[in-house]
């Protein structure tokens, strides 16, 4: 089971899918490219591990334990 | 010696409490009215008669009776978290923690700040609009940054350390590519490491 933690103003909205599931995966890589489209940024990490173990990946990984969307930064 | 009696205007009934004739009455300005006796004594009575401010729109500060605790204006209600606020700011915090390691994590714990270690020099996390970073390449300045997520203020705020230590910690060039330079200071000698 892969999930996808979406930064928003609930925290985070997850997002889970199924590896054995194509209709799950195929959920989830839509919402993926949606994302992108969105310019955030995606981290993936093994869960519960710390942000200098995480990855900032380009494509939608079904074997992710956990993918974890941030929005762009700017100077303030 | 005068006397005041608010709360009659009766200039017979006084006289008659008194041994000595009135003499003399005088109409006092604000209403009121000055008894003088044949003893030479005075008293005041009646009560005061409420004159209009000269300036338009303005009362005299007696005037107005001091507002009762009921009457006073209540203040509004500091807005407190809504439980959803509470529960997004504890879910925030959830996956901060979880992307803290342990030095970070106790950091956090003690000053709601923490360290996030750069090959330009550890950048600090806590103050929104104010990061502290000890560049390398000056070990006797540290520099205050400003860097935010987009429409950071819709985040709870550990979202936003979450979205910036991401960043920091995995693509630290682009942090440093849109960091706004606010100030810099000198670092204290127990900082210069």
């Amino acid at each position: 089971m892969g999930m996808m933690r979406i930064l928003d103003e609930t925290g985070d909205t997850t997002v889970t899918w199924a590896v054995d599931d194509p209709a799950t995966i195929a959920e989830a890589e839509a919402l993926f490219a949606r994302l992108v489209r969105e310019r955030k940024i995606p981290f993936a990490r093994a869960a519960g591990s710390p942000a200098d173990a995480a990855e900032k990946i380009s494509a939608f990984d079904p074997n992710a334990e956990e993918i974890v969307w941030v929005r762009p930064i700017a100077g303030g | 010696m005068a006397e005041r009696l608010l709360e009659s205007n009766n200039v017979a009934n006084i006289s008659s409490n008194l041994a000595a004739d009135v003499v003399a009455i005088e109409e006092l300005p604000d209403g009121r009215r000055l008894v003088v006796f044949s003893d030479r004594r005075e008293i005041v009575i009646g009560v005061v008669r409420p004159r209009p401010h000269p300036v338009p729109g303005v009362d005299w500060l007696w005037a107005r009776p001091p507002p009762s605790p009921r009457a006073r204006p209540r203040r509004p209600p500091r807005p407190s978290p809504r439980p959803d606020a509470r529960a997004a700011a504890q879910r925030a915090e959830g996956l901060l923690c979880s992307l803290l390691d342990p030095l970070q994590r106790a950091d956090w714990d003690a000053n709601a700040a923490f360290w996030v270690e750069t090959p330009r020099g550890p950048v600090r996390l806590g103050h929104l609009y104010s990061l502290i970073h000890r560049p390398h390449d000056r070990p006797d300045q540290e520099l205050i940054l400003c860097v935010v997520p987009h429409a950071h203020r819709e985040l709870p705020i550990a979202d936003v350390w979450s979205n910036l230590l991401l960043v920091l910690a995995v693509e630290p060039e682009e942090f440093f590519r849109v960091a706004i330079l606010r100030g810099s200071r000198r670092r204290s000698p127990a900082a210069r490491c």
